[in-house]
């Protein structure tokens, strides 16, 4: 379970007034399940997921899990674009100590590396680059995996995130702008309404709330 | 034309009486003469349905199925035709068939939950648990109460695997059941009556702000080991490599010859001007522990302060922190310079036999010290510039004077009592004067102290994580 206890969050920018993004919020979202963060902006979206990742503290309370965390695939650039597509896999490698070949064995058999390998990360398309860090994270032992702006990911990458999530009794948070994928791959849905989070047991539901507030 | 309603009427209600009576086969016979005469579809599909209802209680199935499916098509609104095909299909074992013609009534129906829930339970039967779950979740938009479809849920996240799920569906059923007499069987122990705070809020209408939950469970503690931190220094390092180099197979050479250059062009200025050493010391010595010392500082602060400006995804690994970039970048330079004081003395002994053997844990002792020192000042100038972006133009002149006064151009020996008192602050002057005595023992080292740039650096890096810990990064942003 990841435990929000009285954990609030606020984004202060230099050109704009102070947002709150998340009020006080007590929660136990399950660790194990595909959950679609829906609804919100974007940086609160994204916020929430730094918060469950750790990479940045709530204004206050805490949350809280035992769980290892992926990188947040296509929030922030997880690849050095200066180097190949080869270098970065072995600098993954080292770092999260793994054997190197069985890395690039593992993710070459999800997105065909074959011809990559020796570019240049820079000279990937934007949809090169997210299926390539998608197949990265999904090969890696990771028990939580967290992925911001599902809406510009093609549906089988997350249909294969999430299975592979699954076969290792690993977990998914994905944050979306569109409902379509919190229809199909969401067991669970987090659902953020004017700062305050809500965990809804129907994906759908949730998705339909929130296409009928868009519209 | 006109009388021709009242007539089909008649019949109609002739055939249902003969219905009611319990004469199905004249009341087959009734509803086909009534379907054959309606004037209309819809009247017409009402007595086809008569009629194949009819034909079921009599036991002909075929017949009744050919009936139904008739009435079906004359009314696709009649929902009462593909509910009898399920029955039929149903009687006949095809589960399959079931399943569409209940798809098609609920179509008809949206509001329906039972038939949803039925078809859930059909599909879960099957060992179609995707397709289970979704006809489940349907059945409980429609009634947020419909407890076989909260049953199915917890069946279905069972099937996958997934018992929290199961948990939170069985969860649900016992807050709207609590004495259902399924909870027991499926999770092995009835659950505990959960909090209305605990219970997912699944439904439409939007719930009052929760009441604290418990504090969770203690969380297991991951503390990664030393090797740990090495191998991930040691893959930053190879990585900031792979991007300088690109691949160069002469990238050890490259790096060695900017400090071979500024050391062979100090000892030609220096042999030229016929500087005098104190203690006798070579002046290729002089210079090159003056010169290692200063570039295994100043590269390693350089590193530590600019290792937050490129993480290039770096850090978005878990584990990787910018400390170990800071660390990599820092060791880097720090360990080159240290090689190259080492093997420039190689072909001074060449030349000159009668050189002493470098004192080696002293060596290692100053470099350590210096580079402990770089990190810790880089950090720290990267720190407050964050903070107040005009401590830069003060760090620039920190350095300059750094570098002025660290002795790598004059002796302190030969400078009069009150500058060298000034110039005995500079920490790096004492690690230069170590590091040319561990090159030649006759090089005095009566003014300074090693243990002055030890506390140096110590208060440094105290400095640092000092630093470190009173800046919240914010959210969005990588710490």
């Amino acid at each position: 379970m990841i435990h929000f206890r009285g954990a609030s969050c606020s984004l202060a920018r230099r050109s704009a007034p102070l947002t709150l993004l998340l009020m006080p919020t007590d929660l136990d979202i399950p660790s194990d399940a595909s959950v679609a963060l829906v609804g919100g902006s974007p940086d609160a979206r994204t916020a929430l997921l730094h918060l469950i990742a750790h990479r940045a503290a709530p204004d206050a309370g805490t949350v809280t899990h035992d769980r290892r965390v992926s990188p947040i695939i296509n929030d922030e650039r997880l690849l050095h674009p200066a180097l190949t597509v080869l270098a970065n896999l072995r600098f993954i490698a080292r770092a999260q100590f793994l054997d190197e070949r069985l890395l690039l064995r593992a993710v070459d058999r999800f997105c065909g590396l074959a011809l990559l390998l020796s570019e240049q990360v820079r000279s990937l398309d934007g949809g090169q680059r997210r299926t390539l860090e998608t197949a990265i994270v999904a090969a890696l032992p990771y028990e939580l995996v967290l992925l911001d702006n599902a809406q510009q990911m093609p549906l089988p990458a997350i249909a294969f995130l999430r299975e592979a999530a699954r076969a290792r009794g690993a977990g998914l948070i994905f944050a979306s702008a569109g409902p379509r994928p919190a229809r199909l791959h969401a067991d669970l849905a987090l659902l953020l309404q004017g700062g305050r989070l809500r965990l809804e047991s129907d994906p759908g539901l949730a998705a339909s709330r929130i296409e009928r507030e868009a519209a | 034309m006109s009388l021709a309603v009242p007539n089909e009427a008649e019949r109609l209600a002739r055939a249902a009486s003969l219905f009611r009576r319990r004469q199905f086969a004249d009341a087959a016979l009734a509803f086909a003469e009534a379907a054959s005469a309606s004037p209309t579809a819809t009247l017409s599909a009402r007595a086809v349905l008569g009629e194949a209802r009819a034909r079921w209680a009599v036991g002909d199935a075929p017949a009744a199925r050919d009936a139904a499916s008739r009435a079906a098509s004359l009314d696709p609104d009649l929902v009462a035709a593909p509910l009898l095909l399920a029955r039929i299909a149903a009687a006949d074992g095809n589960r399959a068939g079931v399943i569409t013609h209940l798809r098609r009534a609920a179509s008809l129906r949206p509001a329906s939950a039972t038939l949803r829930a039925r078809i859930a339970t059909l599909l879960a039967d099957l060992g179609r648990t995707e397709e289970a779950l979704a006809a489940a979740r349907e059945a409980l938009a429609a009634d947020p109460d419909c407890e076989s479809a909260a049953l199915i849920v917890a069946r279905c996240h069972l099937a996958r695997g997934n018992p929290t799920l199961a948990r939170l569906a069985v969860a649900r059923l016992a807050r709207h059941h609590p004495d259902h007499p399924a909870l027991v069987p499926i999770l092995g122990a009835r659950p505990p009556e959960p909090r209305p705070e605990q219970a997912p809020p699944d439904t439409a209408p939007p719930e009052p702000e929760p009441a604290r939950l418990a504090a969770p469970t203690p969380l297991r503690p991951r503390a990664p080991s030393l090797l740990d931190h090495l191998a991930i220094i040691r893959a930053c390092m190879l990585r900031g490599l792979a991007v300088k180099y690109a691949g160069n197979p002469f990238w050890l050479p490259l790096e060695l010859v900017r400090p071979t250059c500024v050391v062979g062009a100090h000892w030609l200025l220096f042999a030229v001007l016929q500087k005098s050493m104190p203690g006798q010391i070579p002046i290729p010595l002089f210079v090159l522990a003056g010169f290692s010392v200063w570039f295994a500082f100043n590269y390693a602060a350089i590193g530590a302060a600019n290792a937050v400006n490129h993480p290039a995804g770096a850090t978005a690994w878990p584990g990787v922190t910018l400390t170990h970039l800071r660390l990599a970048r820092a060791s880097w330079p720090l360990l080159v310079n240290l090689t190259f004081c080492l093997l420039a003395t190689v072909p001074f002994r060449l030349v000159r036999a009668d050189l002493p053997v470098p004192n080696l844990p002293m060596t290692f002792l100053v470099f350590a010290v210096a580079g402990a020192a770089g990190i810790g000042y880089g950090t720290l100038a990267e720190r407050v510039t964050s903070v107040v972006p005009a401590f830069a133009i003060a760090e620039k002149l920190i350095s300059w004077l750094l570098f002025v006064t660290c002795g790598l151009y004059f002796v302190v020996y030969d400078t009069t009592p009150l500058i060298a008192k000034f110039l005995l602050y500079n920490p790096l002057l004492h690690l230069i004067d170590f590091e040319r005595h561990a090159f030649d023992p006759g090089y005095p080292i009566a003014y300074v102290d090693l243990r002055y740039p030890a506390a140096f650096a110590f208060s440094l890096l105290l400095l640092c994580l000092v630093a470190g810990q009173s800046v919240r990064h914010p959210a969005g942003a990588a710490p």
